[in-house]
């Protein structure tokens, strides 16, 4: 493989040009209801040739090795015809290294009947929860990856990765009434994730059939406390995605208004980016340029310190690269992305969140979340009416959005109570859907946050 | 493929079925004006699917070196698989369409209209970054089964996409315009006229009531309304009894006004094809008639389930087993243009994108929707850009109180779709 690998770049002409390769091997298991709607392994290999030529790239992939040496001269012809004469990439130094993906239970070593007695365990857990539970969903899935990275500079690198982790969603009907409720959990620690999940899957039927009964939000201006798992949402959407480079590296305006040094929130807000977390599901060692992974802060005591950068977003801004650049598979380029953000502990017990809120709402787990860097929206699996500082009734169909310079602004206190969330799903971005991402928090309170209703 | 077929005529099998897909696209990629990479993608990958003992069995590789591999991962996925009542079908009549041209589109050409582009837009005082996405993508999909089908399909897929972000006093904008076909598109210039016409009524914000107000959503924003009758429609929820419409064919579920149709035969449009992805014919149909509910989306497998036919709506890639969908769907136009319809808004909303499209609970309907990009009108006259505001309802109940279908129909993708204006949402605004 490897001689292969350095042959074909022998060929390389251009002022850059990188090598990947994968391998991939994925089971799922799918109940949905009754049924075992599929029960399998999928094998994917293949790679791509990524040139860099005079502000540009070139980028062509391929199944077989064979056709390794002609993609590196497609790759090269295809930068040189887009060429821009604009900057180059952020100078790295080469690196050689090889991370094996050590679990100490590999889900690999584990027969397909042992997996599907798994999620049937859970999947009889919810259907077996009464005659208002219509239907269920129950996904298994473990994946390993093995990636070469070889480039031009000499960098020289060989990843493994195994993801496993287990969903499941319980569906609720009372007449035209149905109802959700979802938990996942899922990382790179192996297959001890997806074990003693009992209580989380009767947890979800129970939620499910709570949400029948709940009546649906008002909509209007709230403050909130949200738990731990939707804060994540929160801080992934709301200002996560607006912290990639990509969007301001040509962009003078958003530029100036993303200056290092700018206030963005309260003293007490810490945000943080951090590939390097192993066993996390956003854990990557080292990204798709082959530059290492680091903890990067990106507020702090809620000053604006960072972003997340490409080799080419570092060079267009004069930064440094913070090892971000990642793409789904080797069948797409590199793009500015998360790893593992979160937002760091602060010291307010969750009593004292909820302390002084007269109509407030305290919302729970997180079925998803979209930006267009100002204006964001995520929503979340329920929430729970908050009078006079107390917690009240269930309510369903929460839906929260807001602006990122207001919102970040408005947080009113941060829990000790830091939980990091990987799952089965992942970030989308140009295309490029689903990335393995962790996020998380602690609960946090923020005000004025609107919600839509009646 | 020749050889898994060989390998799975050997096997003790009630039926087998091979798809083979193989895809290659060019797309020349702009970003922040400038130009960016052009990529050449290639995939050529086999999905095989077999019955054993009543049960589904289902694996997918691209590594066409071991094609003994593919199949005993399949086998043994049988073991486990889902119970079937189905049996794949054999050669059947198909329409000829209109859905590959070889023509091509060279990389420089597109490279040229790009440059030329953001050459024009330069000429404008507005500091707008573009992205622009131009496309030329060949698919070719080979299906063999034991029923004796045996069946080819090659599409080409020529699209074209821009969108464009500026800051103004009213924040952050996005405007995005698409032109998509299965032949060489037609020029599209119509489509920056559109594009620097929002940018202009984005420059100024306006506050909207809260309250229940008359809103129209442009089709780019009724894409977000759309998404819950495809997951009510959609025969794995029918099967399920937990979609809505589950036994209601032949009830008025939403208003008269409202027409859905799938239809898989408009010459050149995005989801046209003679067969679905299990070698069904495609045909043209009624989902919603004059707001009664007439068909679902079937596939083969959720077809078996509630007694019915498939209908040809099985979408699949070669890694994933079927899974029902649209061919084209085309809500059907009313008489008025969308012009007329806001010129006469007294006070109202007009949505062009939607931030959050796909988080509410779904199978029941429900909607609640961040407005990205939309417009306060009164007295027919766009004031500004609403911020900050949501609207939020449920389609079964919102679709009966459509006043008016406009003429003029936006085709994205494979949905075709006109401007709809409600009676009345809920619209939240902060204060």
């Amino acid at each position: 493989m490897e001689s292969i690998i350095k042959k074909a770049l022998e060929l390389a002409a251009v002022e850059y040009l990188d090598i990947r390769l994968e391998e991939s091997t994925i089971t799922q298991i799918v109940y949905s209801g009754k049924e075992l709607e599929k029960a399998g392994t999928n094998k994917k290999k293949g790679g791509s040739v990524r040139a860099f030529h005079r502000g540009s790239f070139g980028f062509a992939t391929f199944n077989s090795i064979d056709e390794l040496p002609k993609s590196v001269e497609e790759a090269q012809r295809l930068a040189r015809i887009s060429e821009t004469k604009g900057p180059g990439l952020k100078k790295v130094v080469p690196v050689r290294d090889r991370i094996i993906a050590v679990v100490e239970d590999n889900p690999l070593e584990h027969s397909l009947e042992e997996k599907v007695d798994l999620a049937r365990k859970y999947n009889e857990i919810i259907l077996s929860a009464g005659e208002k539970i219509q239907s269920s969903r129950v996904l298994y899935e473990d994946r390993f990856v093995k990636t070469y990275f070889y480039s031009t500079e000499g960098t020289e690198l060989e990843i493994e990765k195994i993801y496993c982790g287990v969903s499941f969603a319980s569906f609720a009907r009372d007449g035209s009434n149905v109802q959700m409720a979802f938990n996942s959990f899922g990382d790179q620690r192996g297959f001890e994730t997806v074990l003693n999940h009992e209580t989380d899957a009767e947890e979800v039927v129970k939620h499910s059939l709570d949400l029948l009964k709940a009546e649906k939000v008002e909509g209007g201006v709230y403050t909130v406390v949200l738990d731990p798992r939707i804060a994540g949402t929160f801080i992934h959407e709301a200002f996560g995605h607006l912290s990639e480079a990509d969007h301001m590296a040509r962009n003078e305006k958003l530029k100036a208004i993303m200056k290092k040094g700018s206030r963005f929130g309260p003293d007490y807000l810490n945000v943080i980016d951090d590939g390097s977390m192993i066993g996390e599901r956003g854990y990557i060692g080292y990204d798709d340029e082959g530059v290492r992974a680091r903890k990067n802060y990106l507020i702090k005591d809620g000053i604006l310190v960072g972003r997340l950068h490409s080799r080419q977003t570092a060079e267009l801004m004069g930064e440094d690269v913070t090892g971000n650049a990642r793409a789904i598979d080797f069948s797409f380029m590199p793009i500015v992305r998360m790893t593992v953000t979160y937002i760091d502990r602060g010291d307010k017990e969750f009593e004292e969140l909820l302390e002084g809120i007269e109509r407030g709402l305290y919302v729970i787990g997180a079925l998803g979340g979209q930006t267009e860097l100002e204006m964001f929206t995520f929503s979340a699996e329920r929430a729970y009416k908050i009078e006079n500082g107390r917690i009240g009734e269930m309510v369903r169909d929460v839906v929260l959005s807001g602006n990122v310079f207001e919102t970040l602004k408005n947080i009113e206190g941060i829990g000790k109570d830091l939980v990091l969330y990987g799952g089965l799903g992942g970030c989308g971005k140009r295309g490029q859907f689903p990335l393995p991402v962790s996020d998380g928090s602690p609960h946090i309170r923020i005000k004025n946050v609107v919600i839509g209703g009646k | 493929m020749e050889k898994i077929v060989e390998i799975l005529k050997k096997k003790d099998l009630e039926g087998f079925e091979v798809y083979l897909e193989e895809t290659e696209s060019n797309p020349v990629i702009f970003e922040q004006n400038e130009l960016q990479s052009l990529e050449k993608k290639f995939d050529r990958g086999v999905g095989v699917r077999l019955i054993r003992n009543g049960r589904l069995g289902f694996s997918s590789t691209n590594d066409f070196e071991r094609p003994d591999e593919v199949v005993e991962y399949a086998l043994e996925s049988a073991r486990y698989g889902e119970k079937v009542n189905y049996s794949f079908p054999g050669p059947s009549e198909t329409a000829d369409l209109q859905i590959y041209s070889d023509e091509g589109w060279p990389e420089k050409e597109r490279i040229e209209i790009g440059t030329r582009i953001l050459e024009e837009l330069k000429g404008l005082a507005r500091d707008v970054k573009i992205d622009m996405e131009l496309d030329y993508t060949r698919k070719k999909a080979t299906i063999i089964n034991s029923a004796g089908l045996q069946v080819e399909m090659e599409k080409t897929f020529y699209s074209f996409e821009i969108s464009g972000f500026t800051i103004t006093e009213s924040g952050f904008v996005w405007v995005y315009e698409q032109k998509a076909s299965l032949k060489p598109l037609p020029p599209f210039d119509d489509l920056i006229g559109k594009l620097l016409k929002k940018l202009e009524h984005a420059d100024r914000t306006a506050r909207s009531k809260s309250g229940e107000l008359k809103v129209v959503f442009a089709p780019q924003a009724l894409f977000s309304l759309i998404r819950p009758f495809a997951v009510g429609l959609s025969g794995k929820n029918i099967a399920k009894k937990i979609s809505p419409l589950t036994n209601r064919i032949g009830e008025k579920i939403v208003g008269e006004n409202i027409t859905f149709i799938d239809d898989g035969t408009i010459p050149w449009s995005w989801g046209t094809r003679p067969f679905d992805d299990e070698g069904i014919p495609v045909k043209k149909r009624f989902l919603i008639e004059k707001g009664v509910l007439r068909g679902y989306l079937l596939d083969l497998n959720t077809s078996s389930k509630i007694g019915m036919r498939s209908t040809g709506n099985a979408f699949r890639k070669y890694s994933s087993l079927p899974s029902p969908s649209f061919n084209n769907l085309l809500i059907e136009p009313g008489e008025i243009p969308s012009s007329e319809i806001l010129k006469d808004i007294d006070y109202g909303i007009v949505v062009h994108s939607v931030i959050g499209g796909g988080q509410s609970n779904l199978l029941a309907g429900d909607f609640s929707l961040n407005i990205g990009l939309g417009f306060l009108i009164e007295k027919g006259e766009v004031v500004g850009r609403v911020k900050d505001t949501m609207v939020a309802g449920n389609v079964y109940d919102c679709f009966n109180r459509v006043y008016a279908v406009s003429r003029d129909t936006e085709a994205l993708g494979p949905y075709i779709l006109p401007y709809i204006a409600f009676e009345k949402l809920n619209v939240t605004a902060k204060e």
